[in-house]
């Protein structure tokens, strides 16, 4: 195993009858990154996170935490990482006080040093006015903080949190956010499962998009974003209408996907990395004289990304 | 951190959560005490024996049953809420984590059972105190052998409400075919031969002898041995043991209880 790399998933498969959950998933998570699992619902992000934190069993293949295999060295791989769970787990009269307690006392924590790491915890995550509810009276964002605050009282070298915003008020999440950039800023692995565009973007150093209990892509955003053929997308308006020339022209510029025109002064290319194709449309539209008032560039979004790697649709735009 | 230290913090938190509820707690004592204090005392006159000394001890060990089996109600929470997948997360091996579940059952008996024998003791002095405490790690050993059963209860009742009708069936069939209440001599007159041997090993009789003889002094017929109590619990407590484990390898294999 490369001595960088914290996680590795073998072929990594959990069958449930027919049905596959996880797909011979062969994955690697960097050490200090934070790895963002991207997919639609039944996709396989929880089932992969679950066998990751030893809760499931695979039927085929295994992976490997800080070396430590899941199958064989499963004790290891729960001393190496921590889980926080879609659905916040306690029994319904326990206190988040007490929760949060015996996560540290199994952990090793004790006495001053366990009620400071609580105390501390409870409060960074707003938690301190409910730590004497029981935890059948928090509301679903209190649960959920108190879920992923689990995590910050032991601190793993690896943490996995499946969807830790759901169901968090949007200054809760932005909080929650910074708490795990922190985390991994402090030295661990981390691994989100999300189905939230945004809390990837947010997050992700790198982002594993699934789909059907496969990986379908794991690159970084940027990366991510010029994968796709014509994501970028220029609008040029000219001064005078756009000679026919002009626009054979720009179609034959490198990179081009597509030319749209919008107007007898305007069109819209879709092109491949809009900042090396740029410069030469410039240079293509001063030899043919023509003068450029207006330039816009966007770039797909992760939606688009997302859409295109999951669905059966390619880049949608609303007038391409 | 050694694995004795994590298994026995897990076994606190599970055994916290018996005494957390409350009313349940209340509830149960109230039986037990409303069962020893008016059946046992309106009885005393018209049995032919002692009825309040025979039945004192019956509860008491009726209470341990109550306390122990609780562990499989919690387990049963523990598989439909998630708590269980999450103790499957933690450092702690699967037989540690089985071992914690079959203590608090233990320890959950015994301190019911203690405060029982304090009730008891108002009417019902022991013979002599220290026989009390020579019985607890014996009274203990049983707990955990009537967890046992409990965690037969877990591996077969999925999901649903069927743990809750199991659950009573063998409670109901524990506390019936038991010496708990009548003296086998009684209960020969009423079940057939072949349920008498169930009676007198049944660990409720068991437990009920061990009272009856060790700590007041007042034994009944079959006199009570500890060795047999031993091995029963043992028996049951080994029964628990490969349940419980079943249960928590068959959750980690199929996702589900």
């Amino acid at each position: 195993m490369l001595l960088d790399i914290a996680v590795e998933t073998f072929g990594l498969t959990k069958s449930y009858g027919s049905t596959n959950a996880l797909d011979d998933l062969n994955l690697k998570v960097k050490k200090g990154e934070i790895l963002v699992l991207l997919g639609p619902n039944g996709s396989g992000k929880t089932t992969l996170l679950h066998l990751l934190a030893t809760v499931l069993k695979p039927t085929r293949g295994t992976a490997t935490v800080m070396g430590y295999d899941v199958v064989k060295q499963s004790l290891k791989v729960r001393e190496t990482v921590g889980i926080s769970f879609q659905e916040p787990r306690g029994f319904w009269r326990h206190k988040p006080y007490h929760i949060l307690s015996f996560h540290a006392g199994v952990y090793g924590l004790r006495g001053d040093e366990k009620e400071k790491v609580v105390d501390e915890t409870l409060k960074a995550f707003d938690l301190w006015p409910s730590r004497n509810k029981r935890f059948m009276e928090l509301s679903g964002g209190q649960g959920k903080r108190l879920e992923v605050a689990k995590l910050f009282v032991h601190r793993p070298a690896v943490a996995v949190f499946d969807e830790p915003t759901a169901m968090v008020d949007l200054e809760g999440k932005r909080m929650i956010w910074d708490r795990i950039k922190g985390l991994r800023d402090a030295g661990s692995t981390i691994i989100v499962a999300t189905n939230e565009v945004r809390e990837a973007e947010y997050l992700a150093d790198r982002i594993s998009i699934m789909r059907d209990g496969k990986e379908v892509v794991t690159e970084n955003l940027r990366t991510l974003k010029d994968s796709i053929s014509g994501g970028d997308v220029v609008e040029v308006e000219f001064s005078n209408p756009a000679s026919a020339e002009v626009l054979s022209g720009i179609g034959t510029v490198p990179g081009t996907v597509r030319v749209v025109q919008e107007s007898e002064t305007a069109l819209k290319a879709f092109v491949n990395r809009s900042e090396d194709w740029l410069p030469q449309m410039m240079v293509l539209v001063q030899t043919l004289q023509a003068k450029v008032t207006s330039i816009r560039v966007s770039e797909p979004s992760l939606d688009d990304v997302f859409l295109h790697y999951t669905g059966d649709v390619g880049v949608k735009r609303t007038d391409a | 951190m050694s694995q004795t230290d994590k298994m026995l913090q897990i076994a606190r938190v599970d055994l916290s959560y018996f005494f957390r509820t409350k009313w349940l707690l209340a509830t149960l004592i109230g039986l037990n005490v409303t069962d020893m204090l008016v059946v046992g005392l309106v009885y005393n006159g018209m049995m032919a024996f002692n009825y309040f000394e025979f039945f004192a001890p019956g509860v008491i060990v009726t209470g341990l049953f109550f306390a122990s089996f609780d562990v499989g109600r919690r387990v049963h929470l523990g598989l439909t809420e998630g708590v269980s997948q999450y103790y499957l997360t933690l450092p702690v091996s699967l037989n540690g984590l089985v071992l914690a579940h079959l203590l608090s059952a233990g320890f959950g008996g015994v301190i019911y059972a203690g405060i029982l024998t304090v009730i008891a003791a108002a009417f019902l002095p022991s013979l002599v105190a220290l026989n009390t405490l020579v019985l607890i790690p014996y009274m203990f050993v049983l707990s955990m052998g009537l967890a046992g059963i409990a965690a037969v209860l877990n591996l077969f009742s999925k999901a649903g409400e069927r743990y809750w009708v199991f659950a009573d069936g063998i409670q109901t069939a524990l506390v019936s075919l038991s010496t708990i209440a009548y003296p086998l001599q009684v209960v020969s007159k009423f079940f057939p031969s072949y349920l008498l041997t169930f009676v007198e090993y049944n660990p409720l009789s068991q437990g009920a002898e061990a009272l009856r003889t060790v700590v007041y002094g007042t034994p009944s017929d079959p006199v009570f041995n500890f060795p047999a109590l031993f091995l029963t619990s043992f028996v049951l407590l080994v029964v628990g043991v490969i349940s419980y484990r079943h249960v928590f390898t068959r959750l980690r294999e199929s996702g589900r209880i």
